[in-house]
């Protein structure tokens, strides 16, 4: 019975975690996302400081998650995202607004997809 | 240090660091199929029923994923590995107290021949064909399908046969021979180490493991290939071979 008990708790534990996993994953790139969207609105609006703060934050914020989301996600989702993210720095620092609004929207398209692959929903189990 | 010669020392150490992982990873998912397999019982390794050869060919497949492809994350084989263990040994638990669902889960043996009769309407319904049934019996060394009188085809596709008295083996109790019960023989000597632990379960002390020794012509356990005894004190000996 012990043994039954151990592999019992063991799922339990896995499931919660997956359950937290999902939070923290849509929590990651819902605030990516926000930071990205705010990036392109500054750019549109001409405060090009704020726009690059944004962009770094978004990038920071994603590269800081990295060693949690290589543990969780496909490698080549967090390249994908990463690459859009550094395209939306790029265009920052380059002061392109149309695209700058062009990468956010890459970032955003992105990150959604990342956490709608985490959701449980039939979409992602079928 | 030169761009050029930063970009190739990257890229070495990265596909370095590939080989390690891979490496790694499975060295990681062997451990967790060997737990996993030990978790799951004995019965896992021999014959299978449905639901343990469903199981086993999952796992190994789910764990040749993350093994092939590095950019898929290992909890992605980890995490399937482990429900599969916890569905097989939840319902093994079940098994064991409702009938039924055992029932459900591995089937019912079926009787392919009853009281010498063979039974076609269950050979069609498990699909058991007169040659499977004649090559399962001459596997049992038995050439005569009248001479069985139960055959019994078991939930994990084994045949079990029961043949009639008079063509049975004569045992000593039908001829009334007294014989006696054989002990198990356990080894106390291995390749020249001395399993104290064994030697002590029989019931021997080193004094005894000495005077067989000296019986046998050894001057010492390292001389011994193998040496078992059972608690009668029967015991067999094979002194070790010198390299040619």
């Amino acid at each position: 019975m012990k043994k039954e008990i151990t592999v019992a708790a063991l799922f339990v534990a896995m499931f919660v975690l997956a359950v937290v996993n999902i939070g923290s994953v849509s929590r990651l790139t819902v605030g990516v996302t926000r930071l990205a969207d705010t990036c392109a609105v500054n750019a549109e609006s001409g405060d090009w400081d704020a726009a690059k703060t944004n962009a770094l934050r978004a990038y920071e914020k994603w590269r800081d998650a990295e060693s949690y989301t290589r543990l969780i996600l496909r490698h080549s989702e967090l390249e994908d995202a990463g690459d859009a993210l550094a395209e939306l720095l790029g265009a920052t620092l380059n002061r392109e607004a149309g695209a700058v609004r062009g990468a956010a929207l890459m970032v955003e398209a992105h990150m959604s997809n990342i956490a709608h692959i985490e959701q449980i929903h039939p979409g992602s189990i079928f | 240090m030169p761009r050029a010669a930063t970009i190739s020392s990257i890229t070495e150490r990265k596909g370095c660091h590939t080989v390690a992982i891979s490496i790694i990873r499975t060295l990681i998912l062997y451990l967790a199929i060997i737990v996993s397999m030990r978790v799951m019982g004995k019965r896992q390794l021999g014959e299978l029923e449905p639901a343990e050869l469903v199981v086993a060919v999952l796992i190994s497949e789910l764990a040749a994923n993350p093994l092939q492809d590095l950019g898929t994350p290992l909890l992605y084989g980890l995490a399937p590995v482990l429900t599969l263990v916890f569905c097989e040994t939840m319902v093994s638990a079940v098994m064991l107290k409702n009938v039924r669902l055992r029932a459900f889960i591995c089937g019912k043996p079926s009787f392919i021949v009853l009281e010498g009769r063979l039974m076609q309407d269950e050979m069609r319904k498990n699909r058991y064909s007169l040659d499977e049934l004649s090559e399962q019996l001459r596997k049992r060394g038995i050439l005569d399908i009248s001479t069985v009188k139960f055959a019994i085809l078991e939930t994990d596709g084994t045949l079990s046969t029961i043949p009639y008295s008079g063509d049975s083996p004569a045992t000593p109790n039908q001829m009334q021979l007294q014989v006696c019960d054989a002990d198990y023989p356990i080894t106390v000597v291995s390749d020249g180490r001395v399993l104290l632990e064994n030697l002590r379960a029989l019931g021997f002390d080193e004094a005894w493991l000495k005077r067989q020794l000296r019986g046998h012509k050894a001057k010492s356990p390292k001389e011994v290939f193998i040496m078992s005894a059972d608690k009668s004190g029967r015991v067999y000996f094979a002194a070790k071979e010198t390299a040619q």
